[in-house]
């Protein structure tokens, strides 16, 4: 496909995740190129979020290997000051959008953009409002710069959130179910502003049961169930042609 | 009721009423900074130190003011005239006791509404690269604060009352005052019920402040 | 961010409004020069006519003259200290003041922790009633409700006299009250403290009996300063002689209070 690199961006080995004695995930293992846009599909439980989350270090988790880049992260039971020190920088890279938004409800929905990379990254503050203001334009929300995140739609706020991940120039963005809390009507404008995003070359992670966004713009498919990667594939296959029981069955319930 | 007496006697009693401000302000200092910090060493990631601060707030609110008061000013006055430079007068124990009292009530208002706030904001804090400590300084503290407001309102309006504990150490504040003057003029009622007012005075001005503080906060119920 | 700001400023005034109102307090007694050094006396400042605050809210009495006197003998400018009365000891024994001139009974039990001087004036517990009460004296009260103040010898007095109900009070005034509100049958406190007061607050208040027992007053202070008694003992007879205490004595009850009463 176009604009896919060679080198994995992401690299995720070996990963295992227990709560108790509920192992959530096992033993799983993928990559992600630069410019991929990946969908993660499943059924409930599968592990699906856990797995982005352990990605960004949100979710401890047991055993595995996460790589961004040339930083590697590895999982275990007490982290070292220089392990969450590469987790931090991993984070920098790596841009997270939620299902519940979890924008600052005491900032302006433009501080809300500017926090991190005026904070972190320490840019000079006209440089970050100017990049702020370019990309609210862009996912259509210019004019709504000064206001607060509890007099925005659900589909604004996704937006808003969307932007703030995207001004600290991630090298890989996740996407966790950011559609799931939506009602229908708003679905709509956070796809469109997601395949934008893919179209740019973006490299994508995305959680989802938006099958069509998983058949039409992503490139690549991962099913999961029960803790692990059951099938993966370009999507167009996965979705004609899948190989396991379980995948046929699970195309079957959404694509009906 | 001589509208005379009342107003020579109010002027006796504002001296009082000015330590009992005093006192207020002093322990409300005191405690605030005492307060955020123990909330914050109690959710730190340091157990060993989160569970001395959870001592420290059980003990003072699970022994009486009183007592405390009385420990601070005839025990510890000897250590602290040593330790410090200032000399522990009755005025200085009293801010002393109140505040460090006041600071563990306050600091469980503290911590619950930092509790309160939902994980998703840490967690979108620290997904944009935040430490923790820049995560709860500009996004979690901030929110924290707006919820604390009205049960802060509470502990100031009731540490106003409280100030008058500390006349058993001889503070002149103004319950002190008033008891000399009812010695003095045989008038217990009339005086009492000018103290009355006098606290009622500074409970409803530190409420309005409250208010107004409350009203500050436009971007959420 | 404005909002973060504001609750730190209102912190950081609150406390230096509070440390402006200690300065001042403690620099009160700094700005008075003074060659002397200071000594300082403790009374409660609510028992007229012996240490009260007058109508310009002065602390006067006559424990307050003869502590000035005292002072002036040992060669100390005064300072004087008001605390509730029972709090005076466990200041006097924390070292927040020296003597105690607050007409303090003394009693075996005080002598176990303070040192007392030599009398500096003698009274009696004297039980008041209404005037209009049949109450004559200590044996009519089993069965009786009777105010005395917190802390002092008249509520353990009162609380040896079987089948008497006994109501505490903070001070004298308070029981007037309680004896318009027929509370109380009756009151006991010092028989001179009493017959001012009454006098004062206008109140048909009359002492019943003769006096419960007698009082004897003298002045406290801590156990390890013997040549404090010595020299407050020195001063305090060169008072009696040379006539001083027999005026501070006569300019508030009219005779000479070191003896009881004829």
């Amino acid at each position: 496909m176009d604009g896919i690199t060679d080198t994995p961006l992401l690299q995720v080995s070996g990963l295992t995740m227990q709560f108790g004695d509920n192992i959530v995930l096992e033993d799983v293992s993928f990559d992600v190129r630069g410019g991929e846009v990946v969908s993660v599909i499943g059924p409930s439980g599968a592990g699906k979020s856990t797995l982005l989350r352990c990605i960004n270090g949100l979710q401890p988790f047991r055993k595995g290997t996460i790589r961004v880049g040339d930083i590697e992260f590895h999982g275990g039971k007490r982290l070292s000051r220089e392990e969450q020190h590469r987790m931090n920088l991993i984070r920098r890279r790596v841009g997270m959008v939620f299902q519940h938004f979890n924008l600052f409800p005491h900032m302006t929905v433009l501080a809300n953009v500017m926090e991190a990379p005026i904070h972190v990254l320490d840019r000079p503050h006209k440089q970050v409002e100017a990049q702020a203001r370019e990309l609210l334009q862009r996912v259509g929300l210019e004019g709504y710069e000064d206001s607060f995140p509890i007099s925005l739609s659900g589909g604004q706020k996704q937006r808003v959130a969307i932007v703030r991940a995207l001004a600290m120039d991630p090298e890989i963005m996740l996407f966790d179910e950011v559609t799931s809390a939506l009602d229908p009507e708003l679905v709509g404008e956070v796809l469109g502003v997601m395949t934008d995003l893919a179209a740019k070359g973006m490299t994508m992670l995305v959680v989802t049961h938006e099958m069509g966004f998983a058949r039409e713009v992503s490139s690549r498919v991962l099913f999961m169930a029960d803790g692990g990667i059951l099938e993966q594939n370009d999507s167009a296959r996965f979705f004609s042609e899948p190989h396991t029981e379980r995948a046929k069955v699970f195309i079957e319930q959404v694509l009906h | 009721m001589e509208l005379s007496f009342l107003i020579r006697e109010s002027g006796f009693l504002l001296h009082g009423m000015l330590i009992t401000t005093g006192l207020t302000l002093g322990a409300l200092g005191i405690g605030t900074l005492l307060a955020a910090l123990l909330a914050v060493l109690r959710l730190g990631g340091n157990k060993f130190i989160a569970h001395i601060a959870g001592g420290y707030v059980e003990f003072m609110r699970g022994t009486p003011l009183l007592v405390q008061l009385f420990i601070i000013y005839f025990g510890l006055s000897p250590f602290f005239a040593r330790v410090t430079a200032i000399e522990m007068t009755p005025l200085v124990a009293g801010i002393l006791g109140l505040g460090l009292n006041a600071g563990a009530y306050i600091s469980e208002i503290f911590r619950g509404a930092i509790q309160s706030i939902p994980a998703g904001q840490m967690e979108a804090a620290r997904s944009l690269g935040m430490s923790s400590a820049l995560a709860m300084r500009r996004i979690v503290w901030p929110q924290a604060l707006r919820h604390a407001v009205p049960a802060l309102g509470s502990s100031f309006a009731a540490l106003i009352k409280d100030t008058s504990l500390v006349m058993v150490i001889g503070v002149p504040e103004l319950l002190l005052a008033t008891k000399q003057r009812v010695s003095a003029t045989y008038e217990p009622m009339q005086l009492y019920l000018l103290a009355g007012m006098f606290y009622f005075a500074l409970t409803a001005l530190v409420t309005y402040a409250v208010r107004k503080w409350e009203n500050q906060y436009r971007w959420t119920v | 961010m404005n909002t973060r700001l504001v609750p730190l400023l209102v912190i950081a005034v609150f406390v230096t409004v509070a440390i402006v109102v200690l300065a001042g307090y403690q620099n009160k007694d700094r700005n008075a020069p003074s060659t002397q050094p200071s000594i300082k006396i403790a009374m409660s400042g609510q028992y007229p006519p012996f240490n009260y605050f007058d109508n310009t809210n002065e602390l006067v009495g006559f424990d307050v003259d003869i502590s000035k006197e005292v002072a002036r003998r040992l060669g100390c400018e005064p300072k004087l200290i008001t605390a509730d009365f029972d709090g005076l000891i466990a200041g006097l024994l924390a070292g927040k003041y020296d003597l105690i001139i607050g007409s303090m009974a003394i009693t075996e039990e005080r002598k176990k922790a303070v040192n007392f001087s030599t009398p500096y004036y003698i009274s009696g517990a004297q039980l008041f009633v209404h005037r209009s009460s049949n109450i004559s004296g200590g044996k009519d009260l089993p069965g009786k409700v009777v105010g005395v103040t917190l802390g002092t010898t008249y509520e353990e007095a009162v609380r040896k006299i079987k089948g008497t109900k006994v109501n505490p009070y903070t001070g004298v005034p308070d029981m007037y009250l309680e004896m318009d509100n027929k509370h109380i049958d009756g009151f006991v406190t010092d028989r001179l403290v009493g017959l001012y007061g009454i006098t004062q607050a206008k109140r048909d208040f009359v002492p019943a009996g003769e006096p419960l027992y007698k009082e004897i007053i003298g002045i406290a202070m801590r156990q390890n300063e013997p040549e404090l008694l010595n020299d407050v003992n020195e001063a305090l007879a060169a008072m009696k002689e040379d006539g001083v205490y027999t005026q501070i004595s006569t300019k508030w009850f009219g005779r000479d209070i070191s003896a009881a009463e004829e």
